[in-house]
């Protein structure tokens, strides 16, 4: 008997979108990645991404997360106190994290856990198919990738979101190498946006204002 | 395991990490779904990393390692499932992958058309949580499990999914296709004793 599997019905078709939605399920790699390294040579070369970072921090820990901001109607966005709040939840621990020493491990972890969604937020040079949008549709939340830095014990959350996705800072704007950076102190958090085409980047933390500004000038995406 | 220093262990050392070492959270992950015990899960997902670092030289440049690393991945599940006294629950995939998927006989004794076509695509987008997707993963036969994480949770194309599992790629289309019947089978049993001890608080 010859059977069609190309033509599935809408249910078949549902089965298979849900189906891969379990592919963007976050996994923690923390303990699995401790117990695989006891048994493996250290990576002897390193590219690293942050390189014009290293005179701020001797080491830099990167950390992806993703963040997840529910956003009420199709053109909410994610606004300062829900970043707020995501940093705050990375720095107790209720964010899934998978510590990556490079940008390139970082984007193969954002490809491979984010892949077969429609563009929303990544560095520009990630294919758009490995890229996504809207995880959990029922609720309409949007996802934001986020990266977090560690410098000098102090966590930075950076987040990554098409322009139209994140809502504007309000505070005070500096304009620096002929990029405009808007800055805003929340509590005593500092944050500091700026667009990179039709990215939008936002760094949180406490650290002061100006280190926060370099930081974000020597990011490029 | 002892790490020389030469030349050619540091270029497969920076290979794997390369290579292999991004694409570990597909593995434990894949792993998870596969094993119903998370330390199982973990062990599973560390031998096959450790594995592909061991034979990283016969990694060809310029295929997927992901479709590679999911043949290692394969093989050790396989090989752990035989050391721990078990097979890999192939029973009746031979007549899963004959009989057309609108009246086969499903897992549960019932056929597809019983519970399975109550189910609207909504109902299946929307309604269910991740946790019931991976149960009815791992309520299916290894063999047609593996083929829908292959095909449709990692979306890698049939041939590179017949590669991995060794069988044509007619097959693992078949495989996929009744395991999406038997997965929409599970869903609607589920939603059905949902409802009812719904129905049940309601009443009591």
């Amino acid at each position: 008997m010859t059977q069609n599997f190309d033509d599935p019905t809408p249910a078949d078709s549902a089965v298979k979108q849900r189906l891969h939605r379990l592919d963007s399920l976050p996994v923690d790699l923390s303990a699995f990645d401790r117990q695989l390294k006891q048994q493996l040579p250290p990576q002897t070369r390193r590219r690293h991404w942050l390189a014009p970072l290293s005179a701020l921090a001797a080491s830099i820990l990167i950390v992806l997360s993703v963040a997840l901001f529910a956003l009420n109607g199709s053109t909410a966005r994610a606004e300062p106190n829900q970043m707020i709040q995501f940093h705050e939840n990375v720095l107790a621990g209720r964010v899934p994290e998978a510590h990556t020493i490079s940008i390139e491990e970082a984007r193969a972890i954002i490809s491979a856990q984010l892949s077969g969604r429609p563009l929303a937020t990544a560095p520009n040079n990630l294919p758009p198919e490995h890229l996504m949008a809207c995880c959990m549709t029922p609720l309409k939340n949007k996802n934001v990738t986020c990266v977090m830095l560690e410098q000098e014990g102090i966590k930075i959350t950076l987040s990554l979101a098409q322009i139209g996705h994140m809502a504007p800072l309000a505070g005070s704007t500096v304009p620096k190498d002929g990029r405009d950076y808007h800055l805003q102190q929340v509590r005593d958090f500092t944050m500091v946006m700026v667009d990179q085409g039709s990215l939008r980047l936002c760094l949180v933390g406490r650290l002061p204002s100006e280190q926060l500004l370099k930081l974000a000038s020597e990011l490029k995406f | 395991m002892p790490h020389p220093h030469t030349p050619a262990a540091e270029q497969a050392t920076e290979r794997f990490y390369r290579v292999a070492w991004p694409l570990r959270a597909v593995v434990l992950r894949t792993a998870r779904f596969l094993t119903r015990d998370i330390h199982e899960a973990e062990d599973l997902a560390q031998e096959t990393m450790l594995k592909a670092f061991r034979f990283i030289d016969r990694f060809t440049e310029g295929t997927e390692p992901q479709a590679w690393l999911m043949t290692i991945l394969r093989n050790t599940r396989i090989d752990r499932l035989r050391a721990a006294g078990r097979q890999p629950t192939v029973a009746s995939l031979d007549a899963l992958e004959t009989d057309p998927p609108a009246t086969a006989t499903t897992a549960s004794g019932g056929t597809d058309s019983d519970h399975a076509a109550a189910l609207t695509a909504d109902e299946i987008l929307n309604d269910f949580a991740d946790q019931d997707l991976i149960d009815g993963l791992q309520s299916l036969p290894d063999e047609i499990r593996f083929t829908l994480l292959l095909v449709n949770v990692q979306e890698l194309d049939h041939t590179q999914a017949a590669a991995i599992m060794g069988i044509p790629a007619g097959t693992v289309k078949s495989r996929a296709s009744r395991g999406r019947a038997m997965l929409r089978e599970f869903l609607a049993a589920r939603s059905q004793t949902a409802r009812k001890a719904s129905t049940k608080g309601v009443l009591s």
